[in-house]
């Protein structure tokens, strides 16, 4: 085996096994975060990395992830995963799907449909979105909007 | 065997039985003494609430669920669903309480579709009244029903979607009458919109547990718990007693008048387990078929609704198409949806499409190799169902065109459950056509009554669930 293929196989051996580990090994809350990162910027939202942070907090204290599968919290960590390393995935439904959630979850944990659905203000973070802890929060209810 | 008598025994405490039981001890004399056998616990509200955040007590951990308690082929294509426990459906209920159209009770004659009522609008119409001050129903004071009385409750907040839609079409769009108290009332608190009804985070809606458990409170009430009745001895055309297990061991209880209030499946279980073998028990188990509908706004925000669904639309309701095609009951919702666009957050709207099914005899339960476990054989529904559903895009865009729609995105197919399981008891004027008469009593077995909403003839599009619980007050007010 010539020197130059040697070092060329070598060298391809040790991209798959980073790219393998970083795979393996990137968590779901690192995903998560990724994930919200990108759609905030998408629906060009003012959001302080701190609230991200904030949320993410509240979620792992109120055991948000919990009720996520096991096969659905691989889907998302892959995929993020991937399109970190610029793979997109836009057609693929379910993990829209996921990410839709995801950032709907956030979103409803934030001032920013209690405060008017003003996207140019400040979002910040409030509580985690949950009826049976904090009730009588529809923030599209007439609580919140008269008719 | 042990063997006690009572004098009245009711199967289950949901809706049905509970209206009735209501009624009974309201016209009988205070010495009757009356057992109530729950398949299920009590399992209460505050309880049910602790689960929910995750800190379950021990001994509501395994409690049964409703899909194991019978034998089903096509779980992927279709569910039925109830609560096997004290209360019954009152605990996962919406408490959505339309009232039938006076054209439902008739729809053979009117339309030449399905079957009739052997019973009119007219004859239910005050046990109706009754049953929405029981339930404290807050709704409109114009609806396309008619009504001799005024609901007991203001209505909800209509949003700024329902408001237009009303404008347009008047009395056929309204307010939806709800038994989620729009004001406190009793011990129920008034609804706040949390829009999570199958289990009220401030115990708004009303349930057995919150308004009437002080019926079983009752020296002369005596209820068991954790009793399944699977059987019931008939001689001479009369029942005499009822079977039922506890803990692996049958019982036997006699009872001079009996009322079956389980669901539609156990008790033409029941019925099929005690010898009954009228062509009509068991057959004909159906239920609305829903789907949802995404209407996207070009410039209109839809908000400022009060509780989980604001508003029912009856356009697509009654008249000359259901001679064709089954009708529609709309129901505009108001739970947390919206749109992941900055600016259109909430121009949006989410409507829920349920139509009426015509009642099939092939679609059925029988009797398993399980004496505690029904089976249903349920082909689908009728294609009077289809051929609504193949119109539906068309006619969505024909009745909300004027709100300015940006786009229409259908769900394109069937929920799996509507949650109301109708039609296996079915009631009618003779006895070959049907299980009951007009009071809910058995055609052959006259100190029997089935009741619940196995006894509509015809389903409709409308929740059942105020309509079955007037059928209990009415059978028992007719009847003592």
């Amino acid at each position: 085996m010539k020197r130059r293929k040697f070092i060329g196989i070598i060298g391809v051996g040790i991209a798959v096994t980073a790219g393998g580990s970083y795979l393996c090994f990137e968590g779901f809350d690192n995903a998560i975060e990724r994930i919200l990162k990108g759609e905030i910027k998408d629906l060009k939202l003012k959001v302080d990395d701190r609230e991200i942070v904030l949320f993410l907090n509240g979620a792992k204290q109120a055991g948000l992830w919990e009720s996520y599968s096991i096969s659905k919290k691989e889907l998302i960590r892959w995929c993020a995963a991937l399109e970190n390393l610029g793979i997109r995935l836009d057609s693929f439904e379910r993990y829209k799907w996921c990410k839709e959630e995801i950032i709907q979850q956030f979103l409803l944990s934030t001032s920013l449909f209690y405060g008017g659905m003003d996207s140019n203000k400040p979002i910040h973070y409030l509580r985690i979105y949950d009826p049976y802890t904090t009730p009588c929060c529809n923030p599209f209810s007439n609580l919140y909007y008269s008719a | 065997m042990q063997t006690e008598k009572y004098d009245l025994i009711i199967v289950g405490s949901g809706f049905a039985s509970s209206f009735f039981l209501s009624k009974y001890l309201e016209k009988s004399a205070r010495a009757k003494k009356i057992l109530v056998l729950e398949r299920g616990v009590f399992y209460p509200h505050a309880a049910r609430l602790e689960s929910k955040r995750g800190r379950p007590e021990e001994k509501f951990r395994n409690l049964p669920v409703a899909d194991q308690t019978f034998i089903f082929a096509n779980r992927d294509k279709k569910s039925w669903v109830f609560d096997p426990n004290f209360g019954g459906s009152s605990n996962c209920w919406v408490a959505c309480t339309p009232r039938f159209m006076p054209n439902d009770f008739k729809l053979k004659t009117v339309y030449g579709v399905g079957y009739d009522w052997p019973i009119s609008y007219d004859d239910i119409e005050s046990y109706y009244c009754e049953a929405e001050d029981i339930l404290g129903v807050g709704g409109p004071e114009v609806t396309p029903f008619p009504k001799s009385k005024k609901y007991p409750l203001p209505p909800q907040h209509l949003s700024t979607v329902d408001k237009l839609i009303q404008k347009k079409y008047g009395p056929l769009f309204i307010s939806q009458p709800t038994a989620r108290a729009t004001v406190p009332i009793g011990v129920r608190h008034a609804c706040c919109s949390s829009s999570v009804c199958s289990l009220c985070p401030v115990d708004s809606k009303f349930t057995i547990e919150n308004t009437l458990f002080y019926l079983y409170d009752r020296p002369n009430v005596t209820i068991k718990y954790n009793c399944q009745v699977h059987n019931m001895r008939i001689e001479n055309s009369q029942v005499k007693s009822v079977i039922y297990r506890n803990e692996g061991k049958d019982y036997e209880v006699e009872g001079d008048i009996v009322a079956l209030g389980a669901n539609p499946i156990f008790n033409s279980h029941i019925l099929l387990a005690a010898g009954d073998r009228s062509y009509y028990t068991g057959r004909g188990l159906c239920e609305q078929r829903g789907t949802y509908a995404r209407l996207y706004f070009e410039d209109l925000d839809n908000v400022g609704g009060s509780s989980i669904i604001t508003a029912n639309g009856f356009m697509l309701y009654d008249g000359p198409h259901r001679k064709d095609y089954a009708a529609c009951l709309i129901e505009n919702n108001n739970n947390i949806f919206f749109r992941n666009e900055p600016g259109k957050w909430r121009k949006l709207a989410l409507m829920k499409f349920i139509f009426e099914d015509i009642p099939n005899d092939n679609n059925r339960v029988i009797l398993s190799e399980d004496i505690l476990k029904p089976k249903i054989e349920y082909s689908g529904h009728d294609p009077y169902v289809d051929r609504a559903m193949s119109l539906l895009e068309e006619n969505i865009k024909r009745t909300f065109s004027f709100l300015g729609l940006e786009e229409v995105k259908m769900e394109g197919f069937f929920r799996k459950t509507e949650f109301h399981i109708c039609s296996t008891a079915r009631m009618s004027a003779k006895p070959e056509d049907g299980v009951v008469d007009r009071n809910l009593i058995h055609h052959q077995y006259r100190n029997l009554f089935v009741l619940g909403s196995g006894a509509f003839p015809s389903i409709t599009p409308a929740n059942p669930t105020l309509t079955l619980s007037a059928l209990s007050l009415m059978a028992a007010d007719k009847s003592f």
